[in-house]
């Protein structure tokens, strides 16, 4: 079975890592870090990940400037995004059943176990 | 001359606040300390209500964000959790939000765009901005 491709757009270098080889370790996905959201678009473009976890601040470009871009290419239709934050607590997206204006979120810190689960709900969608 | 009026009374109250702190700590640490002033009155440092005001007004930031809003009314959400940050001791979250709203202001018409010398002022010392913070809304919440 082909494994699902992961985009993680996300400023924090270490985070991203880290949870690229945790996502890796399980096996059925493929994981790319763009930490520049400025980038975010032009590395989706090439990458066409089934998936994008994508953070909300970040110092070139903002969360919803980058999903504005994503959202234009027409390359990423079916392109799953999920907004991964610090921004808002782990109580304030499970008051929000796990969406903030009909996007799906998590808030960081999150174990890799329930990030998974989410990914794989996100994906089934 | 004497006003009799509750809210005229408080508007010079608030008017002499903001001169006084002015005065005292220069327009920049002045202006930034008035904003705490203005800042949800009545509700108390570190208490469940400010911690739950703080969480639902993150998840009114990052709506905006996710609408792609880039405007004025942002700017001042994004102050207010800086604020309410700091008078909950969140040092990080202090820190995320200057950062946030630094990178931010200079991309924004109007006046938040003068806002540039504000956040760099919290940021060269999120503690000394924390501390004044605190103390000031201590200071006004005894009255």
């Amino acid at each position: 079975m082909d494994k699902r491709r992961i985009l993680m757009v996300d400023d924090e270098v270490g985070f991203t890592h880290l949870v690229k080889l945790n996502l890796e370790k399980d096996g059925r996905y493929e994981v790319r870090i763009e930490n520049h959201g400025a980038k975010a678009a032009e590395t989706a473009r090439e990458f066409l990940p089934d998936l994008i976890l994508l953070d909300i601040i970040m110092p070139d470009k903002d969360g919803g400037e980058v999903l504005a871009e994503l959202q234009q290419e027409a390359s990423l239709r079916g392109t799953r995004i999920m907004f991964l934050t610090a921004t808002v607590s782990i109580k304030g997206v499970e008051e929000h059943n796990g969406t903030i204006r009909g996007m799906p979120f998590i808030a960081k810190p999150v174990e890799p176990k329930k990030l998974i689960k989410r990914i794989e709900e996100v994906l089934k969608a | 001359m004497v006003n009799f009026g509750i809210k005229e009374i408080q508007k010079e109250l608030k008017t002499a606040l903001e001169n006084g702190l002015r005065q005292q700590f220069g327009d920049l640490m002045g202006g930034i300390l008035m904003d705490v002033v203005n800042y949800r009155e009545r509700v108390e440092i570190n208490s469940q209500r400010l911690r739950e005001l703080v969480e639902n007004d993150a998840v009114a930031v990052v709506g905006a964000i996710v609408a792609n809003r880039a405007d004025g009314a942002l700017m001042l959400m994004i102050r207010s959790q800086m604020i309410g940050s700091a008078l909950l001791s969140d040092r990080d979250a202090v820190v995320r939000w200057a950062t946030d709203g630094l990178n931010r202001c200079r991309r924004v018409a109007g006046p938040w765009s003068d806002t540039e010398r504000q956040w760099q002022w919290v940021l060269e010392d999120p503690n000394r901005y924390m501390i004044y913070s605190r103390q000031l809304k201590y200071f006004l919440n005894q009255f």
